[in-house]
């Protein structure tokens, strides 16, 4: 097969302990670029024990059996590499992106850490990522302006109980209760090879980089099988307005849909939609809020969809002296004129121009092209799927858009209002 | 196979990584346009930087440079706001403006097969601007806006005071974006006229990457722009720079659950002599994630989820800041540590500490050039500091070559407890007794906007 951006040729296989893992080879530049994904997220916590997925993306830096604490970091920063971690809804991340001939030594690093993490698991190194994670939700959330939105919208758009209706970096008051026994337990069940997908892509040879994963993968032993989410998802049966005062100058509207799963029948028409609500001047709601009517300073919309199932969202955020419930008649008659008359041919050709080209323009980065592909190889199977998923957006007709908003924009949502303290 | 784990891997050899070929053509209208031709994606980007930025403003005009950015691209030639717009998200192109204190910057992105008619339309924007009254108070209006809702933040009320303070009498003190005061009072013939006399900048440059030649560059730069004259030689007045003292600046937020600090002051304009020695110096410090400042107070006191320092420079000083945000009850130890973590570097920096930061530099060197925007940012800095033309080319050799005692005075030249500006923001009431105690610095309280009380 010949390579070319959106068609790539590739290596997979699954070792005996069933870790998964997906070989690119691309050489323009020497480096490589690690990509280890566990199938754990905040979806997999339990109300009132929430936050340890996102905490593991913190002990996992802080050494493991054979590396000291900071050696982790040290060691891959020494060898010029770069490094980090995210943790989402479904997955965490862990990647390096370091010059191809320090490719052992991040095969190392993540292989100590995926089968000996524990016994060097300590309460002082967890007391110390505890009031590091409190002063990240602190920093990032609780002292940024409408910083408490995203967890306001999902603990009410889901009910509880729901695996999303909690923030990703927990409740502070389950952080404060973090216990040594629960984070290794959590630890044993999900951080198994088992659960976990290994990307290499870069200046690499397959067979000797095949050998060297076996060399440091294959005595892990597999872990228990994982246990399923299990959960009730009540959709809302009314609207739900939620009013919350905050340290900030102007009102702000959020307004949240359940919608569709990722790769799902309407999973792209919704990203078109998103497009042609608010991405471009020209959008729909940009167009009106913000160019004839002038009462909105920003509006922006995105669906955001993810394996249990999806959720539309819209932000707009009000001019001075503006009230929200004129936002929000203006957004829906938008949104309802979107449904009742259809959309042009060249809302359209701009949509989806826009996703094509920002999408190419993202593979140029190895790091995200390995955590594309391991994207792709978790949620679909097939680590080439860069064809599919461009297709997936050429096959969006009009039709399918306005179908689309009114299946899902005209259902009960959670309506949120942040106004400014008196 | 049974392996050994308790030793690190061996390091391969590493394999020969070739520097990108800088071309350098200058089109028959006088526009130096500097190439780095990469065809590994069908993508192009383009950069024109012209000399146009915040601190050539009047006096009483602040934020008349970014309303200029803001205008420039609703509407030219033929195209109203919403047709330009229009044209151009229909290849999925953008063309972007951004503003600094010392340029404006007009990027565009466009995938190869898209190029002509994205350059066609990016010209227009830098002939051709309408700056129609609509056009212009709406943006306008966005932009007061945009002013009085940053200092919700309490990050942006911080960097804000340091610039205002740090900079203080200069042009540089001025926030790109002006007070809301001074764009109140800006009509449409100030945009006009300050784009009339600096767009046409003798020393405005273009910076191309990606998937065209020089000469097909050239050719369509003659097509589309052969009429525009890049020939006006603008006066820059030189600016003083006065030394701080030790000072604590506080700023009260409502209900703040942490505490905002930037620290810093003024160093010397980008040099050849210890621009090395500073870099490697300030790694150690706080520029990297296993700097001094960053094990001390996050992963040793836990006070903080991040602290770190840079060096900066603007076309005619330099800046050097350290920043992070703390747990408000940790506010004094949390500044304790970085004025003794700045002092003990002034003292000493460790043989392994030289070596491993050496080892990062170097090695990192390959992946400062792997994106498109990355190649973009090189060419940048290149350019803007003029740097020699074989400045990548001795980027490894310079940084082996310094040695501790460089550091040393590199860190003694750039971080002064004697100027020492300290911001802090922060809930009053739970901290301003305890920061009061600190030794050696003058105590000063400012408004959010960074004025003194």
């Amino acid at each position: 097969m010949k390579n070319n951006i959106l068609n790539i040729d590739y290596k997979k296989e699954i070792l005996d302990n069933g870790l998964e893992v997906v070989l690119y080879k691309e050489s323009s530049l020497p480096l490589v670029s690690v990509n280890l994904w566990y199938k754990v997220g905040s979806a997999n916590e339990k109300p009132g024990k929430t936050g340890f997925a996102h905490l593991f993306e913190h002990m996992m830096f802080q050494g493991s059996q054979n590396i000291p604490k900071e050696m982790h970091f040290k060691y891959v920063q020494e060898a010029g590499g770069t490094l980090n971690g995210s943790t989402s809804l479904d997955r965490t991340n862990y990647y390096e992106t370091l010059p191809s001939s320090s490719l052992e030594l991040a095969l190392w690093l993540e292989s100590d850490r995926m089968g000996f993490l524990l016994p060097s698991l300590t309460e002082a190194k967890l007391k110390n990522q505890k009031d590091v994670v409190m002063n990240e939700r602190r920093q990032r959330y609780d002292n940024q302006p409408y910083g408490l939105a995203w967890e306001k919208l999902l603990s009410n758009l889901f009910n509880h109980g729901h695996p999303y209706s909690w923030p990703t970096i927990g409740w502070m008051e389950d952080i404060e209760k973090f216990n040594l026994d629960d984070v290794k337990k959590f630890f044993q069940t999900y951080y198994v090879p088992n659960n976990a997908s290994l990307v290499i892509a870069g200046d690499i040879e397959y067979s000797e980089t095949f050998e060297l994963v076996k060399k440091y993968f294959d005595d892990i032993p597999r872990g228990s099988e994982i246990p399923q989410i299990e959960f009730n998802n009540h959709q809302l049966k009314s609207n739900r307005i939620i009013e919350m005062e905050d340290d900030v100058h102007l009102p702000r509207i959020y307004i949240a849909w359940q919608s569709e799963k990722m790769y799902q029948s309407y999973d792209a028409a919704l990203d078109v939609l998103s497009e042609i609500l608010s991405e471009s001047k020209n959008s729909r709601l940009y167009k009106t809020l913000l160019f004839d009517k002038q009462i909105a300073q920003d509006v922006s919309t995105f669906q955001y969809s993810a394996k249990q199932t999806g959720m539309f969202i819209l932000i707009a955020t009000a001019k001075p002296n503006v009230k929200l419930e004129e936002l929000r008649s203006s957004i829906f008659s938008e949104i309802n004129n979107i449904i009742a008359k259809g959309i042009t041919d060249e809302e359209m050709m701009r949509a989806i121009n826009g996703i094509k080209s920002s999408y190419i323009y993202s593979l140029q980065k190895q790091a995200v092209l390995a955590d594309q592909l391991n994207n792709y190889n978790c949620n679909l199977g097939e680590p080439n799927s860069f064809i599919f998923d461009i297709e997936r957006y050429e096959s969006v007709t009009k039709d399918l858009v306005c179908d689309a908003a009114e299946k899902f924009l005209l259902q009960p949502n959670v309506e949120l209002r942040i106004t400014p303290k008196k | 196979m049974k392996i050994n784990r308790q030793h690190k891997p061996e390091e391969q050899n590493a394999r020969f990584f070739n520097l990108p070929k800088i071309e350098k053509r200058t089109t028959q209208t006088g526009l130096d346009v500097y190439l780095i031709e990469n065809k590994r994606l069908p993508i192009i980007k383009l950069n024109l930087v012209i000399p146009a930025g915040s601190k050539l403003e009047p006096l009483g005009n602040e934020g008349l440079a970014y309303l200029t950015s803001l205008c420039i691209d609703e509407g030219a030639g033929n195209y109203n706001s919403l047709q330009l717009a229009n044209e151009i998200d229909k290849l999925g192109s953008s063309i972007e403006l951004s503003t600094s204190v010392d340029h404006i910057f007009i990027k565009l992105t466009s995938l190869k097969e898209h190029f002509e008619r994205t350059l066609e339309l990016f010209s227009l924007i830098v002939k051709e601007p309408r700056f129609d009254e609509n056009n212009f108070q709406r943006e306008k209006k966005k932009q007061i806006t945009k002013i009085s809702q940053s200092f919700d933040d309490p990050g942006y009320m911080a960097a804000n005071a340091y610039q205002k303070n740090v900079f203080k009498d200069t042009g540089y003190a001025t926030p790109v974006v002006g007070y809301t005061n001074s764009v109140e009072h800006l009509q449409s013939t100030s945009v006009k006229d300050f784009y009339k006399k600096f767009f046409n900048s003798a020393a405005s440059k273009m910076m191309a990457v990606g998937s065209v030649s020089s000469d097909i560059l050239v050719k369509l730069l003659k097509k589309y722009l052969g009429d525009f004259h890049f020939d006006k030689h603008v006066e820059e007045s030189s600016i003083e720079f006065k030394k701080s003292n030790p000072t604590l600046y506080f700023i009260h937020k409502d209900n703040a659950t942490q505490s905002e600090i930037v620290v810093g002051h003024l160093v010397k304009e980008r040099n050849k002599e210890d621009f090395f020695a500073a870099k490697l110096a300030n790694s150690i410090l706080g520029g990297q994630f296993t700097s001094r400042i960053n094990l001390n107070l996050r992963e040793d006191k836990g006070y903080t989820y991040g602290a770190h320092s840079s060096i900066s420079y603007n076309l005619h000083s330099g800046y050097f800041s350290l920043s992070t945000s703390v747990q408000s009850e940790y506010t004094l130890n949390s500044l304790k540590e970085i004025t003794k973590e700045i002092e003990l570097i002034r003292e000493d920096v460790r043989k392994d500490e030289i070596d491993f930061t050496k080892s990062a530099l170097v090695k990192q060197f390959p992946s400062m050039f792997e994106t498109y925007s990355q190649l973009l940012q090189r060419l940048n800095s290149k350019i803007i500091f003029d740097l020699d033309d074989d400045y990548y080319d001795e980027y490894l050799q310079n940084i082996w070559d310094v040695s501790k005692s460089e550091i040393l005075d590199a860190a003694n030249s750039y971080f002064k407890p004697d100027e020492l500006c300290c911001f802090i923001v922060g809930n009053k009431d739970l901290i301003v007794k305890d920061l009061q105690k600190l030794d050696g610095f003058n105590f000063i309280e400012l408004d959010k906007f960074g004025n003194v009380i």
